[in-house]
């Protein structure tokens, strides 16, 4: 038996709006993490804030990687739910002739 | 002039430093709740409540490894932290050794090289000088010793910075940066990470306290959180401090288990369970499968979200209940407190649980005695501790959690309140009590204790196990109830306690 498939538009476009809602607040995680590397960089001359401010400059980098991917989940279901829009009117349409063609017949 | 190295530690500025960690200590404070709403987002998605088939299954994953990775970046970040935290520390030594070691070198006319010493040795007194001329040459000698050693363990503390940020950058080694840099994508990302779980069950902290086990169960990821429900379900489905939606999935797989074999103890129970749980979806409410022991006749199903609701009812019944034949009318007198509660309260978000967790006795002779009472009240104060350390290692606020107990299950709350530590309820209600400890309401533990005796419930007047609650001596504030409402009758709709438990539910009773 194969699988059941069901979406609920709302449903998902909620989820898809708490992605984008998480990659926007990631994202603004990102100017903290550099504006703490350039102190740390400016503050501890030499080698010691080189690194010390690399290291706070990737906690940037790697909540830029997660802010996009949520971003991207976002867009996935949203893109997901007006597939599923755009296939049913589709299905819906092609039915119809074949629905209002019997209703035409004689009574 | 002394060596640059000491010069370059006194330019260290520890206050922008100070403030660089605080931010960092901030963003790191969030990325738990980061990872939270996310697994929620894939919990959801892996529940298919909104959206089903294979598409759906894919997306419910790549949000659960969306989630692992956040897990480990947020692990990662931690680590890096702490290592920053002791550069912090090891850079304001640093700082201050060495510019006290250059004012007194400066003092003292000599210089210190890049190791601390000095680069020339300071001639001491001739035995043979006067006391006036020996003393400046003797106090030189001992501010550029003194200088010296200043400095050598001010470089010390400066290696010690060093060390820590290196330490720093290699805690991120985890998560792909490798010297500075971050993996390009959120797929390198997860490929160094690795999605998958290496999860060690064994270290699951089996019959340690909730608190202990809510703590180890936020250190998995969202992967290793899976892969441990299907390993050890009949574990974690029953180990207090575990959040709910764990608890129910690792009790599905044993009630899948339990249906597939007919002959097995126990199986009336899983169908009669199978059952509850088919009419709710149907129905298209939430139910959480939060106890299940099948053999022992145990149930607990919660109606709501345990782990997000404001409010949580816990309905402990009393003698003669089972599963088989009671627990379709345990659940309904859960779904009519509810229904109360967002009476009382439009918009609350409540779950009530209806908790077959101890053995009811099943005899006169048995309910006479508090044996299966202190057993019960063991489980109860373990659920109750496991449902509010789960959330407290969340970052959702806490739940109002109430214990509503009828009849024999009035002594089971005497006797969890009893166990060490206080019960973890915010308020108690009793129905139709046959006696309390002799302690009163305090002896409960909870802020809040309400009674309901009804006019026609002759065991609210037994007083079997010690004095009525129904006593004003006791300290319970007494709920509504009729002279016709009978000893089974307090959930029922045509008698007034019901709207009254929603309300102490809901946290809106006000005695008349």
């Amino acid at each position: 038996m194969s699988a059941p498939l069901s979406v609920q538009y709302d449903a998902v476009e909620a989820l898809a709006d708490e992605l984008a809602t998480l990659a926007t607040q990631l994202t603004e995680e990102q100017p903290l993490c550099r504006t703490a590397a350039a102190s740390l960089k400016a503050a501890l001359l030499g080698d010691v804030g080189w690194r010390s401010g690399a290291a706070a400059a990737a906690w940037g980098s790697l909540m830029g990687l997660i802010a996009q991917e949520c971003e991207v989940m976002a867009v996935t279901l949203r893109a997901a739910v007006d597939s599923y829009r755009t296939i049913d009117a589709g299905i819906a349409r092609s039915v119809l002739p074949g629905r209002a063609h019997a209703g035409a017949g004689p009574r | 002039m002394s060596a640059p190295e000491l010069v370059r530690l006194t330019a260290w500025d520890n206050g922008p430093v100070r403030g660089a960690l605080a931010n960092l200590a901030d963003v790191a404070g969030r990325l738990p709740r980061w990872r939270f709403r996310l697994e929620t987002v894939g919990r959801q998605l892996e529940s298919a409540s909104s959206w089903s088939g294979p598409a759906a299954a894919e997306a419910a994953a790549a949000v659960i490894a969306l989630a692992t990775v956040t897990e480990s970046v947020s692990r990662a970040c931690l680590a890096s932290l702490s290592s920053l935290d002791r550069l912090a520390v090891h850079a304001a030594a640093a700082r201050e050794l060495a510019e006290q070691a250059l004012t007194l070198a400066a003092g003292a006319d000599v210089e210190l090289d890049g190791d601390g010493r000095l680069t020339l040795p300071v001639p001491s007194p001739a035995r043979t000088m006067a006391a006036d001329q020996a003393a400046p040459l003797l106090g030189r000698a001992t501010a550029a010793t003194r200088a010296s050693a200043l400095a050598v363990d001010a470089l010390r503390r400066g290696s010690d910075a060093a060390a820590a940020a290196v330490a720093a950058d290699d805690a991120l080694h985890q998560v792909g940066v490798v010297d500075a840099w971050a993996p390009v994508s959120f797929a390198d990302l997860a490929f160094r990470v690795g999605t998958g779980s290496a999860v060690r069950i064994a270290a699951a902290p089996a019959g340690r306290a909730p608190g202990a086990v809510a703590a180890w169960w936020t250190s998995l990821t969202a992967a290793d959180e899976r892969a441990a429900i299907a390993a050890e379900p009949r574990l974690l489905g029953g180990l207090d401090g575990v959040p709910a939606w764990a608890r129910d999935r690792a009790n599905r797989i044993l009630l899948a288990r339990a249906l597939q074999d007919p002959g097995s103890p126990g199986y009336d129970v899983a169908v009669t369970v199978a059952g509850t749980l088919a009419g709710e979806a149907a129905a298209g409410r939430t139910a959480q499968l939060y106890e299940f022991a099948p053999r022992d006749g145990l149930v607990g199903v919660a109606l709501g979200d345990l782990d997000t609701a404001a409010a949580v009812g816990v309905l402990v019944p009393g003698i003669r209940t089972t599963v088989t034949d009671d627990f379709g009318a345990l659940l309904q007198d859960a779904e009519d407190v509810a229904d109360a509660a967002c009476s009382a309260a439009p918009g609350i978000a409540v779950a009530t649980m209806a908790w077959l967790g101890y053995r009811t006795p099943q005899s006169l002779i048995r309910a006479a005695s508090r044996h299966d009472a202190r057993t019960g009240g063991r489980l109860l104060d373990g659920t109750l501790g496991g449902l509010t350390s789960a959330r407290a290692a969340t970052p959702v606020p806490a739940a109002r959690t109430i214990v509503l107990a009828h009849s024999y299950g009035t002594l089971v709350v005497d006797e969890a309140a009893h166990r060490p530590g206080r019960l973890a309820a915010d308020a108690v209600v009793l129905m139709g009590s046959p006696g309390m400890g002799r302690d009163g309401a305090a002896g409960l533990e909870a802020p809040e204790v309400y009674d309901a005796a009804g006019g026609d419930d002759p065991v609210a007047r037994l007083e079997w196990f010690g004095e009525a609650p129904r006593e004003p001596g006791y300290g319970a504030i007494q709920l509504p109830t009729d002279s016709e409402t009978g000893h089974t009758e307090y959930y029922d709709r045509n008698h007034p306690t019901l709207a009254a438990l929603g309300q102490v539910v809901a946290g809106s009773f006000r005695p008349g």
